[in-house]
C-alpha cells in the first residue's frame, strides 16, 4: 500500500444502513468506524464504504443497490448480520479500497451518465406511486413491489397544467417564444393546458400539483416536488420509507411505510428498551442537531453501557452539558408537539431514563412533519426514537 | 505603524500562508475531533493531509440535469473569496494591496459568498442541496446587517476605511477594548460566512450535508478547504481590525499578527465543538431585533467618543 | 497599456455577460450572467481610481443578485434548472426601447464635445467623495435613510403578519389569515 493510499484510508468516511431489528450490528459498526479514527459518511457522495447490518427485504436492498450507483468511487461494499463480525467487515472493506486493479475494474465497468435518484434520500425503483394523500387506504407494507428497471421518473405530481396564471408577464402570449435555439426534445408553450411536460435528462419535473397542491403559507404558488426520505439515510430511523410532497421546502404531506428485513430479525438483537438504546436515541437526535462532540460522546457511552461499564459521573456530565445547552433548546423547542411535550422535553426524559412507553404510529410520524421544513422534519422524526422492527402495522393516516 | 505595499511578486507567497495557516486549523479540529473520540489527540493532526489524499483519489460526481457550470463556480468560490479578502490584510508591515477602501473590500468579498454558497446547492439538481444553500441564503439575511455595522464601527474609530489605518489607530489601546460588541458580532459573522459551528446549518446533517450533499472528490475539498480559509481569512482580518494588528512588544511585527490570528482563529475552530446548529428559520428575528440594535448602539458610543476626543 | 488591456478585458465581459443574461435558457444562469456583468462594471470602476464605488457596485450587486434568486424561486414556483425557458418577454418594445437607448447614450458619448480636465483629482478620494455626497446634506440622509430602512421594514412585517413557517400554525391547519381556513 503506498503513502498516498494509507493516507487516504486514515479517514475512510462509512455510510451504515441499518436493517429493521439490527440495531446492536449498526451499533458495534459505528463503533469500529470510531476505534479507527474514520468517520460516518452523511450522503452516498460522501462515502468510501457501504456498510449493511442485517438481511434486507426485497425492496431494501433494492433502494440499497441504487445507493451503491451513488457512491464516487474507489468504494467497497460489506454486509454482516452479527456484531461481532464488525471488525472483519471493515478490514475486508479496507481490503477491497486499497486493492487498486479491482478499483480501476470497478471504474471502467461503471455507466458514464448518473442514474435518476435523488441524493441521500433513495427511491426504490420500480415501487408503486405512494398513495395519494386523498387515499384512505393504507400503504401495503408487505409489497416488495415489481423489481421493474427504473423508467427515470423523478416523482413529479400530476404532470401538465403548468399553472403560471398568478405569474405577472405582464399578459404576453407565449406561444411563439423564441427558445433562443433550444433544443428541448419537443415544443411546448407556455400558454397550454395539458401540455407534454418537457423532460429534461429524462426526469419529469416538478409539477404544479393539481389536486395535491395546498394553499401555500405565503400564498405562493410553488410547484410540489414528491421526495422519498429514506429508507438509506444516516441518522434516520432503519427502514423507514417517509414519501414527503414538498413545496418549496415545507412538507405538505407525507405517507410513510417501512421496509421490512427479510424474514425475523434476531430477537438477541432487541436492545433499544436497554439504557443503551435510550443512550443512542439522544446521540442520533444530537448529530442531526449539528452538535458533533456531543453527539460522539453520548454513542460512547451508547457502547460503554452495553458493556455494562457506564460510568455514571460521565452520563451525569453530559447529561448535564445537553440540559445547559440554550442554542440546543432554541433548536428544538416546539418541534413535534406530543401530549409528553416537544422534541426537547423527549430529550430531557431519554437523559433522565424515564422515556415513557409511547407507541408512536407511523400516522403519527406524518401528522407530525406535515407543515415543517425539511429539516425540522428531520429532528422531529429522529425525537420520536421510532421502533420499525416491532410495529404492528398500523394503517397510515391519510394527513391534510 | 506605517504599513508598505509589497510588489505583487509575493502574492502566491500571501496565497500558500493562508492555505498553510488554514491547514493547521483543520488540523486543530482534527485533534479536537480525535479526542472527543477517546483518541489521542495527536492522531488527529493528520487529519487535513488524509482527508485531502482521500479527496484527491475520488471520482468527481455529476448528478442528472446539473447545471454543472454554476455548480463548479459555486463550489470554487468559497476559497477564491477568501483568497481575495485576504489580500487587504497586512501582516505586520507588509501588505499585498494597500486598498484605500479595506473595509469595504473584505465586505464585498464576503458578500460574494451569497452567490457561491447558493450555486453550490443550486447546481446540482438536489432537493437537499438545494435547500442547503437556501438556509444560507436566509442566514445571510441575518448575519449580514449586523456585520456591516460591525465592520463600520473600527472604520469610524479610525476615520479611514484603510486597514493600515486600522492598525495605527490602535497604538496604545486595541478597539476590541472600547468596542466589545463590534468584535463578537463580527466574530460570529465569520463563523456564518464560513458556515462553521452554530452557523452551519447550510451544511448540516439535517439535510443529509446540504450543498455537500452530491459532492465528491476535489469539488468537495474546494468547498472544505474553502472554509477553513475563510475562517483564517477572517480571523486575521478580525486580529487586524479589533486586536492590534502588528501592534505589540518584542516580537516583529509580522509574528504578532500571525498570533493573534492564530488565537482568534483556534477560538473559532474549538467553538464548533462546544455548539449545536442554529435553525436559519429562527436566527432572522433575534438578529434584527437584538443583535442590530446592539451593533448600531455600539457605532453610536464609538463615535460619540471619537466626537468628543475631536 | 496595462490599464488599457484590463478595459477591454473587462469591457468584453461586461457586454459578453450581459447579452448572455438574454441568451441562457436558466433563470439561476440569467441571474449570475447579470452579476457577472455588474461586477465587470464594478472593477471597471477601480480603474478610474472611483475605488470605493467600484467595490460598492460589485458589493450591492452580488447581494442583490442573490435576493433576486430567491424571489425568482418564489414567483417561479419550480426548479428552473431543468425547465428551459426563455428570458424574454415582450420582445418588440424591449428592443425598441434598448436600441434607442443605446444609439442616445452612444451617440451622446461620441458627439458631445466634452471639455478637458481642469483641475486634478483629490489626494483621498474617498472622502473628497463622501464630501460631495454628504456635506451640506449629511442631515438629510442621517434623516432618510433609517426612514427609509424602517419604511422597508414595516412593510415586509406588514404584509407578513408571520413568517412562512408559522402563518397557519405548526401543522398548516390553523386558520389562514388570508383565505379563510387552510386544508
Amino acid at each position: 500500500m503506498d503513502l498516498i493510499t494509507r493516507l487516504a484510508t486514515r479517514r475512510t468516511a462509512v455510510l451504515v444502513v441499518e436493517v429493521p431489528g439490527w440495531a446492536a450490528t449498526r451499533w458495534a459498526v459505528e463503533r469500529e468506524v470510531r476505534d479507527r479514527g474514520w468517520r460516518p459518511a452523511l450522503s452516498p457522495a460522501d462515502a468510501d464504504v457501504l456498510v449493511v447490518c442485517g438481511r434486507p427485504g426485497a425492496r431494501l436492498a433494492t433502494a440499497v443497490d441504487h445507493v451503491w450507483t451513488q457512491l464516487p468511487g474507489p468504494r467497497a461494499r460489506a454486509a454482516l448480520t452479527e456484531p461481532a463480525s464488525a471488525a472483519g467487515a471493515l478490514d475486508a472493506a479496507l481490503t477491497q479500497l486499497t486493492d487498486r486493479d479491482a478499483q480501476r475494474r470497478d471504474a471502467v465497468d461503471r455507466p458514464d451518465e448518473p442514474s435518476p435518484g435523488t441524493g441521500a434520500a433513495e427511491r426504490v425503483e420500480g415501487e408503486p406511486t405512494p398513495s395519494e394523500p386523498q387515499d384512505d387506504e393504507p400503504p401495503a407494507f408487505d409489497d416488495p413491489g415489481p423489481a421493474q428497471e427504473d423508467d427515470g421518473d423523478s416523482d413529479a405530481g400530476e404532470p401538465g397544467d403548468m399553472d403560471h396564471g398568478d405569474m405577472d408577464h405582464g399578459g404576453m402570449d407565449h406561444g411563439g417564444m423564441d427558445h433562443g435555439g433550444m433544443d428541448h426534445g419537443g415544443m411546448y408553450d407556455h400558454g397550454d393546458m395539458d401540455m407534454d411536460m418537457p423532460m429534461p435528462g429524462g426526469i419529469m419535473l416538478a409539477g404544479a400539483g393539481g389536486n395535491d397542491q395546498l394553499p401555500d403559507p405565503d400564498g405562493l404558488d410553488l410547484d410540489v416536488l414528491h421526495l422519498p426520505l429514506g429508507p438509506v439515510l444516516p441518522s434516520w430511523p432503519a427502514g423507514l420509507l417517509l414519501h414527503t410532497t414538498l413545496q418549496g421546502d415545507l412538507v405538505v404531506a407525507a405517507v410513510p411505510e417501512v421496509l421490512p428485513a427479510d424474514g425475523a430479525p434476531p430477537s438477541a438483537q432487541d436492545v433499544r428498551r436497554s439504557p443503551a438504546g435510550r443512550w443512542d436515541a439522544v446521540a442520533t437526535l444530537l448529530a442531526l442537531a449539528g452538535w458533533d462532540d456531543a453527539a460522539t460522546r453520548a454513542a460512547r457511552l451508547r457502547d460503554a453501557a452495553l458493556d455494562g461499564e457506564l460510568h455514571q459521573g460521565d452520563a451525569d456530565r453530559l447529561a448535564r452539558r445537553i440540559r445547559r445547552s440554550r442554542l440546543l433548546r432554541a433548536s428544538l423547542r416546539g418541534l413535534g408537539e406530543l401530549p409528553d411535550g416537544d422534541a426537547h422535553d423527549r430529550l430531557l426524559h431519554w437523559l433522565d431514563g424515564a422515556a415513557a412507553e409511547r407507541t408512536t404510529t407511523l400516522g403519527d410520524v406524518a401528522e407530525l412533519v406535515t407543515g415543517l421544513d425539511l429539516a425540522a422534519a428531520r429532528l422531529v422524526v429522529a425525537s420520536l426514537d421510532l421502533d420499525t422492527a416491532h410495529r404492528t402495522p398500523a394503517p397510515a393516516e391519510a394527513t391534510s | 505603524m506605517s504599513v508598505d505595499q509589497v510588489s505583487s511578486a509575493w502574492v502566491p507567497l500571501a496565497a500558500a500562508l493562508l492555505l498553510a495557516v488554514a491547514a493547521a486549523a483543520a488540523a486543530l479540529d482534527g485533534a479536537l475531533a480525535a479526542r472527543s473520540l477517546g483518541h489521542h489527540p495527536a492522531s488527529g493532526l493528520l487529519t487535513p493531509v488524509a482527508e485531502t489524499a482521500r479527496l484527491f483519489r475520488q471520482r468527481r460526481r455529476s448528478t442528472l440535469a446539473a447545471d454543472v457550470p454554476l455548480w463548479r463556480i459555486g463550489g470554487a468560490g468559497l476559497l477564491t473569496a477568501a483568497l481575495l479578502m485576504v489580500v487587504v490584510v497586512p501582516l505586520g508591515r507588509w501588505t499585498v494591496a494597500d486598498l484605500a477602501v479595506g473595509v469595504v473590500w473584505f465586505n464585498a468579498m464576503d458578500v460574494l459568498l451569497w452567490a457561491a454558497v447558493w450555486l453550490a446547492g443550486w447546481g446540482p439538481n438536489s432537493a437537499h442541496a438545494l435547500v442547503g444553500g437556501f438556509r444560507f441564503l436566509a442566514q445571510a439575511l441575518a448575519y449580514e446587517l449586523p456585520l456591516m455595522f460591525a465592520l463600520t464601527t473600527p472604520a469610524v474609530a479610525a476615520q479611514s476605511l484603510r486597514l493600515g489605518d486600522l492598525v495605527a489607530a490602535q497604538e496604545g489601546l486595541w478597539f476590541v477594548v472600547w468596542m466589545p460588541v463590534a468584535f463578537v458580532v463580527f466574530c460570529g459573522a465569520v463563523l456564518a460566512f464560513s458556515v462553521w459551528g452554530p452557523f452551519a446549518a447550510a451544511t448540516g446533517s439535517t439535510t443529509a450535508g446540504g450543498v455537500l450533499a452530491e459532492t465528491s472528490g476535489v469539488d468537495r475539498w474546494l468547498v472544505t478547504a474553502g472554509r477553513y480559509a475563510l475562517l483564517t481569512a477572517g480571523a486575521a482580518f478580525g486580529a487586524t481590525a479589533f486586536l492590534g494588528g502588528g501592534q505589540g512588544p518584542l516580537l516583529p511585527a509580522w509574528l504578532w499578527t500571525l498570533l493573534k490570528t492564530a488565537a482568534l482563529l483556534a477560538v473559532l475552530v474549538a467553538l464548533r465543538r462546544r455548539l449545536p446548529v442554529l435553525r436559519p428559520e429562527r436566527l432572522v428575528a433575534p438578529a434584527w431585533l437584538v443583535v442590530l440594535p446592539l451593533t448600531l448602539l455600539q457605532l453610536l458610543v464609538v463615535s460619540v467618543v471619537v466626537v468628543v476626543r475631536g | 497599456m496595462l490599464s488599457g488591456i484590463v478595459f477591454w478585458v473587462l469591457a468584453v465581459i461586461a457586454v459578453a455577460t450581459g447579452v448572455a443574461v438574454f441568451r441562457v435558457d436558466s433563470m439561476a444562469r440569467a441571474t449570475y450572467a447579470l452579476a457577472a456583468s455588474f461586477i465587470a462594471v464594478g472593477l471597471t470602476l477601480l480603474l478610474f481610481d472611483l475605488q470605493f464605488l467600484g467595490v460598492i457596485t460589485v458589493l450591492m450587486m452580488v447581494m442583490e443578485m442573490a435576493v433576486m434568486a430567491i424571489y425568482m424561486i418564489m414567483f417561479m414556483g419550480m426548479n428552473p434548472a431543468l425547465m428551459p425557458m426563455s428570458m424574454v418577454h415582450g420582445k418588440r418594445p424591449a428592443l425598441v426601447v434598448s436600441i434607442g437607448t443605446f444609439v442616445v447614450l452612444a451617440g451622446g458619448a461620441l458627439l458631445v464635445d466634452w471639455p478637458t480636465r481642469r483641475g486634478a483629482p483629490a489626494a483621498d478620494l474617498v472622502t473628497s467623495l463622501g464630501e460631495a455626497v454628504m456635506e451640506s446634506k449629511m442631515l438629510v440622509m442621517m434623516t432618510v435613510s433609517p426612514v427609509l430602512f424602517a419604511t422597508i421594514v414595516a412593510a415586509l412585517v406588514l404584509a407578513l403578519p408571520r413568517s412562512r413557517y408559522d402563518r397557519m400554525g405548526a401543522d398548516l391547519r390553523g386558520r389562514d389569515l388570508d383565505r379563510g381556513a387552510g386544508r
